[in-house]
């Protein structure tokens, strides 16, 4: 076999850049393939891990004050294996910026990640800051910085700097999308240093629990609620925002990621299936040859089966070597910038090898076929050369009609077209698939900024949310409304009770805000007035619950036992928040104190920094702001992925073009001795790679559409409602980039005419 | 004499679409071992069918194909590949030589399938080709790499050597010096070695030991030389 492995070595080299267009095709398809899976699967390892070793609660218990009884009352429940409680308050800084104070007794649950510093000890006065918070405003190991809560001032030297398993992600409200670093943080102190200022008034108003089994978490939960009176509200962690979000982009990622990179996978295979046809097929006679010589069928079709498979076997090394250190290490680098979150690394999984090896196997697998083909044939069929079959009567349709008035190349193209039906079909699905992704990826993009414009434009429609402090008296709420006007919104954690019993956690936003806050139908049309005879539910969740206008839900507040049954009235869409809704005279017909804490506003506080009573000032360009950034490391991602589209549409374009001018070699070279100039023969050959650009845009366009408006409506996180919004100008600018890639290539290729040698072209073909 | 070839009613019908087309028909041949034997005709004759069927490159439709005593008709794909291997060297007209491969290379592949082949350097030399051994088939004219197909025919040491149209492409000076090759591949090894020519070129003819008509696949006369000419005597 030694002088076939140097023939095999040869014939790629003569063939190099067919071969390098299949190995990188291949490799960027496993590429990409193996870089998202291995960023998704790097995603679930590191919080895993980080859940797993840092032991994170299963429960939080909130509460006004959680005694020491409660604690132990609480850790004697079977199934439970630990339980800490906590202080946790939002205090300040001297420079104003918001810290979450956690006061804590131990810490073996949701355990600090030290990244510099030292470990928790109850013993030790200090604080634990939180390490993203202190990099944003540049706090050392050993400063002291002052914090805040009411009237209480605490100097600490800074301890550690830490990650903490349940706080890998949370906003300082819920108007806030983005967490903003600089200006929120989470610091962790010991209990003893607020013991001796709150005396016998220290209360602890948080329980973490620690489920031995998680299949046992509501059997434990319902037990806390039956026998600890404290607990106003017991939470699962998987409905934490730091969890959630998380997740959500786990499985968010898991589907639209998958979708990109499972096309670019599919794209390139059928390029390269086709390429890899026609490379065997092109040895036909040397392969009747080798017959002819005595070498057995077996040894022929494995001497053929190596051209797919050590091309495809390297190329598949490379691309999941690549996937891992770039495309992983880019994405999970880019997560790691916004989930607080220690050692993010990429995972590759087993599914990444299996893609690969099924690659390996598919490109071998379909030489094998050819070739097989071809040695089905007697040795003496195949050293002729093979005329390719024509179907007269299909060839008969450029006679007639409006082909009848074509000219020479339009009717040369059309027929060669008919003639290459799958090499025509494999240019079109190339092409096609690279302006769908361009489409999509540009299309999110748009989407993502048409829902921004949504949110900040037509649904708030206020200059100012200004947060109003937890314990606020009647008085002090009157002087706010003096001040800033009496439009006001409250926000409810309930629990919904679906009729199999199940609960599951939602809001209601209770409004007051008159025309400060909007709301909108599918259309996007604003819902003039709502009523207040029942409650609105938006279009996701009520797909998702199956709710019909006149169906009632059944929900209760978080702290309050009461039930309340309300019937809906009406949808109303919601791109952020998959939530209820109703007026404030409804909430009061059903008895319910309406408590405000928000107030919207249109007057100028550019100028305030403090709000006696409000918690924070929060201006609509800076919310903007946060969602933009929110969707920043989307955009990038989507770069990337267009860049990737990109390269892979100009790689499958090349090789496509290189295989039609190889075929039509002979008979350019027919048409050169028939003393047609080099520059006919040029626009005859662009002319046919336009066509088939053209009708792919075509085909593309409106798929690229609808993928983009399946991933919104399918994959994205369950509490957005996002839908494809794609602006003219991204079709145009779809539609002018893979034709222009498409005709850069046509001319490229068009320049090897000038060089074919007539006579050696014609001889060849004998 | 020992027969090497005999052929018993055989016939090799072609489907083209809906007709049938008889390339052969019915023929009953026997060929003498160590002769050079040229098949006469013109084209559409049946002479390459006849001689893919002898060189096992092809199956009759009916009838025996028996060459040095075995009926190679009733062969499956794999024994006719061991068949071709050890007994048949091919020489076609447009050379089917590896262009990917060098000259030594092409000649050296036969060493992969054969037991006992004849050495590359004996057979480049009986080719004339020693100091081309190293360039690729491109750089080569047309008559050295039909010198170089011959090469790798006769370096497996075939009982029969089978050309078609070896000349057909050559100019008729390196026509004559491939004839000369072969013809000496004849004469050579005690006569072991039979070579069968297809060809249209009735010139030939007359350097052969026997001489087979084909016309409409069927054979029209067999004539056999007694004094076969000096290939320097023909006037091409």
């Amino acid at each position: 076999m030694k002088r076939l492995n140097i023939k095999m070595l040869r014939d790629i080299k003569k063939n190099l850049s067919q071969f390098i267009t299949i190995f990188l095709m291949i490799m960027i398809g496993v590429m990409a393939y193996s870089g998202i899976e291995s960023y998704m699967g790097g995603m679930k390892e590191t919080a895993d891990k980080f859940y797993t070793e840092n032991n994170l609660q299963d429960l939080n218990l909130v509460g006004e004050n959680f005694t020491k009884e409660d604690l132990e009352n609480i850790k004697k429940i079977y199934n439970v294996k630990d339980a800490e409680r906590k202080l946790s308050i939002t205090g300040t800084t001297d420079n104003d910026k918001t810290l979450l104070l956690n006061f804590i007794e131990s810490n073996n649950i949701s355990k600090f990640y030290v990244v510099e510093g030292e470990e928790f000890n109850k013993n030790k006065s200090g604080v634990w800051l939180d390490e993203f918070y202190a990099k944003e405003n540049n706090i050392k190991l050993g400063d002291t910085i002052l914090v805040k809560y009411e009237n209480i001032e605490l100097y600490e030297k800074v301890l550690g700097l830490v990650n903490i398993p349940d706080h890998l992600y949370d906003v300082r409200d819920e108007s806030e999308l983005y967490p903003d670093r600089k200006e929120f943080g989470f610091a962790y102190l010991s209990a003893n240093e607020v013991s001796s200022i709150f005396k016998d008034k220290m209360f602890f108003n948080y329980v973490m629990v620690d489920v031995d089994d998680t299949g046992k978490t509501d059997k434990v939960k319902n037990e806390i609620e039956d026998k600890i009176q404290n607990a106003k509200a017991i939470i699962n962690i998987e409905d934490t925002s730091s969890y959630r979000t998380y997740q959500g982009e786990i499985d968010e990622g898991k589907t639209y990621v998958g979708v990109f990179s499972g096309l670019f996978l599919f794209i390139a295979m059928l390029s390269v299936i086709t390429t890899m046809t026609r490379v065997v097929k092109n040895q036909r006679t040397q392969i009747g040859t080798l017959k002819a010589l005595g070498f057995s069928n077996r040894k022929i079709i494995f001497h053929y089966i190596g051209y797919g498979f050590w091309i495809s076997i390297f190329a598949s090394i490379f691309g999941l070597i690549l996937g891992y250190f770039v495309i992983g290490k880019i994405f999970i680098n880019l997560e790691m910038a916004f989930f607080e979150i220690p050692n993010g690394h990429p995972a590759m999984n087993s599914g990444c090898y299996i893609v690969a090896l099924l690659v390996v196997l598919i490109v071998s697998f379909i030489t094998y076929i050819t070739g097989r083909k071809i040695l089905k044939e007697n040795p003496a069929e195949t050293l002729r050369n093979q005329i390719p079959k024509v179907n007269g009567k299909s060839l008969n349709i450029t006679t007639k009609g409006i082909f009848k008035k074509l000219g020479f190349s339009s009717k040369w193209n059309l027929r060669d077209i008919i003639r290459n039906k799958m090499r025509t079909f494999m240019g079109i699905a190339g092409v096609l698939g690279c302006a769908m992704l361009i489409v999509c990826a540009l299309g999110m993009l748009d989407s993502m900024n048409f829902f921004v414009e949504l949110q900040f434009e037509k649904l708030y429609n206020f200059d100012y949310k200004l947060n109003i402090q937890e314990y606020v008296s009647e008085e002090d709420l009157n002087t706010l409304y003096s001040q800033y006007g009496r439009y006001t919104s409250q926000t409810l954690q309930i629990e919904i009770k679906d009729e199999d019993e199940s609960r599951e956690s939602n809001n209601i936003f209770v409004t007051d805000a008159g025309d400060y806050v909007r709301f909108v139908d599918r259309k996007n049309n604003i819902i003039e007035k709502p009523t207040d005879d029942g409650i609105y539910v938006t279009y996701k969740l009520a797909e998702n619950k199956g709710y019909k206008i006149g169906d009632t839900i059944t929900w209760h507040i978080y702290g309050d036992s009461r039930y309340y049954t309300s019937k809906i009235i009406g949808f109303n869409k919601d791109p952020q928040n998959q939530n209820v809704t109703m007026t404030r005279k409804y909430l009061e017909s059903l008895g319910l104190h309406y408590k405000p804490d928000a107030i919207y506003t249109n007057l100028d506080l550019s100028q305030t920094k403090e709000i006696k009573n409000i918690e924070t000032i929060q201006n609509i360009d800076s919310l903007k702001e946060g969602m933009n950034g929110m969707l920043s490391m989307m955009k990038t991602m989507l770069i990337l992925i267009i860049s990737i589209a990109i390269l892979l549409g100009g790689i499958i374009i090349y090789n496509l073009g290189i295989l039609s001018y190889t075929e039509k070699q002979y008979q350019f070279a027919t048409l050169k001795v028939l003393g047609f100039k080099d520059k006919k023969i040029k626009n005859i050959f662009i002319e046919q790679n336009n066509w088939i650009a053209v009708i792919s845009i075509i085909i593309g366009l409106p798929l690229g559409y609808y993928l983009t408006d399946w991933l919104f409506k399918t994959a994205i996180e369950e509490h957005y409602d996002f839908g494809a919004h794609i602006n003219l100008l991204t079709y145009i600018i779809s539609a002018i980039g893979t034709f222009i890639i498409s005709y850069i290539v046509s001319k490229f290729l068009a320049r090897k005419i000038k060089n074919i040698d007539m006579v050696s072209s014609l001889k060849g073909n004998e | 004499m020992d027969k090497i070839v005999e052929l018993k009613n055989v016939s090799k019908v072609y489907k083209i679409g809906e007709s049938e087309f008889k390339a052969i028909d019915n023929i009953d041949l026997s060929l003498n071992k160590g002769e050079m034997i040229v098949i006469l005709g013109p084209s559409g004759a049946g002479k390459s069918t006849l001689l893919n069927l002898i060189g096992g490159m092809d199956t009759p439709t009916s009838g025996k194909v028996i060459i040095d005593g075995e009926n190679i008709s009733t062969y499956n794909q794999n024994r006719l590949s061991e068949y071709r291997a050890e007994n048949v060297g091919f020489i076609f007209q447009f050379y089917n030589i590896l262009p990917s491969l060098t000259v030594k290379e092409n000649v050296d592949i036969v060493k992969d399938i054969v037991k006992n082949p004849i050495s590359t350097e004996e057979a480049l030399k009986g080719v004339g080709l020693e100091k081309h051994s190293k360039k690729f088939p491109n750089q080569l004219s047309g008559g050295e790499q039909q010198r170089v197909s011959i090469a790798r025919a006769i370096a497996k040491n075939p009982k029969l050597l089978l050309c078609d149209e070896p000349t057909g492409a050559l100019d008729s000076k390196t026509g004559v010096e491939v004839l000369k090759l072969l013809r000496k591949q004849c004469d050579g090894n005690n006569g072991a070695n039979t070579v069968i020519i297809v060809t249209h070129n009735s010139l030939i003819a007359d350097i052969a030991d026997t001489v087979i008509n084909v016309k409409n696949g069927k054979i029209e006369e067999i004539i056999h030389n007694e004094n076969p000419k000096e290939i320097d005597e023909v006037k091409w």
